[in-house]
């Protein structure tokens, strides 16, 4: 097992897309959730923000961007959305094996419409679908 | 925009029309049919990947552009066809992913992202 402190210093690209991966974990499954319930319950910014006094424009920009994140919005929206925040932060060395899009393993058929059978891989390869991190977030409905 | 690819090709959440979109589905021009876009998201400059799915999980990349460049209809339109020539000059003319169409829900996204 790798020692963390052995491990080389992060360049100022490398930390600047540690933290936007994290925003924009954030902001992707809470803009899932809300479109969710904008078409099936009709939820608009409104609403939502009313629920956590907070205005239309407020919660409209903090789901507009992944950039606009930060624990506190978290927090706010995925009560607001009556949603349980799991996190969960694993090592990276233990998850880093086989990480190819669920679409190139097999799992899927071709398409509808396309004579591709199915076969050749289009995209991803191995330096693709290695995992850039092995942490997870989970924004579950309540 | 590498973190809405990162997000794809891990088989993460995407957002249709927030990270993904099908130019042909809002209002059902089927000059756009088949055509997508990954789009990233301000304070950044804003820019689109286009492209075409091959298949299920299988998206093609034809072009990438700056959103800003998109100032009319017919701006959009050249993009389609210069992407539609690159696509063929890459697959001999093989066809692209079509269906379903038009794409307004997750379940038919998810068709295409392979999810």
């Amino acid at each position: 097992m790798k020692k963390i402190a052995h491990l080389p210093v992060l360049s100022e690209e490398q930390r600047d897309d540690a933290a936007l991966r994290a925003q924009d974990l954030a902001w992707s499954l809470l803009a899932g959730l809300f479109d969710q319930y904008a078409a099936t319950q009709k939820l608009t910014y409104e609403k939502l923000g009313a629920r956590i006094k907070r205005s239309k424009s407020h919660v409209q920009r903090w789901l507009s961007s992944p950039f606009n994140m930060s624990l506190k919005s978290l927090g706010l929206l995925a009560e607001a959305l009556d949603a349980e925040l799991v996190i969960t932060l694993e090592p990276r060395s233990a998850k880093r094996t086989s990480c190819g899009h669920p679409a190139e393993r097999g799992a899927f058929p071709a398409l509808p419409g396309s004579d591709d059978p199915g076969e050749q891989t289009l995209h991803g390869g191995e330096a693709a679908s290695a995992p850039a991190d092995g942490s997870s977030l989970q924004i579950v409905m309540a | 925009m590498r973190l809405v690819l990162a997000r794809y090709v891990k088989g993460a959440q995407l957002n249709i029309n927030r990270d993904i979109k099908e130019l042909g589905s809002k209002n059902a021009n089927p000059k756009m049919r088949g055509f997508w876009e990954f789009r990233s998201h301000p304070p950044r400059e804003e820019t689109r990947l286009f492209g075409f799915f091959a298949r299920t999980g299988a998206f093609v990349a034809t072009d990438f552009q700056p959103r800003g460049k998109f100032t009319s209809q017919a701006v959009w339109d050249a993009q389609r066809v210069n992407c539609k020539a690159r696509w063929d000059a890459l697959t001999n003319g093989a066809p692209f992913a079509v269906v379903p169409w038009p794409v307004t829900t997750k379940d038919q996204l998810n068709t295409y992202i392979g999810i």
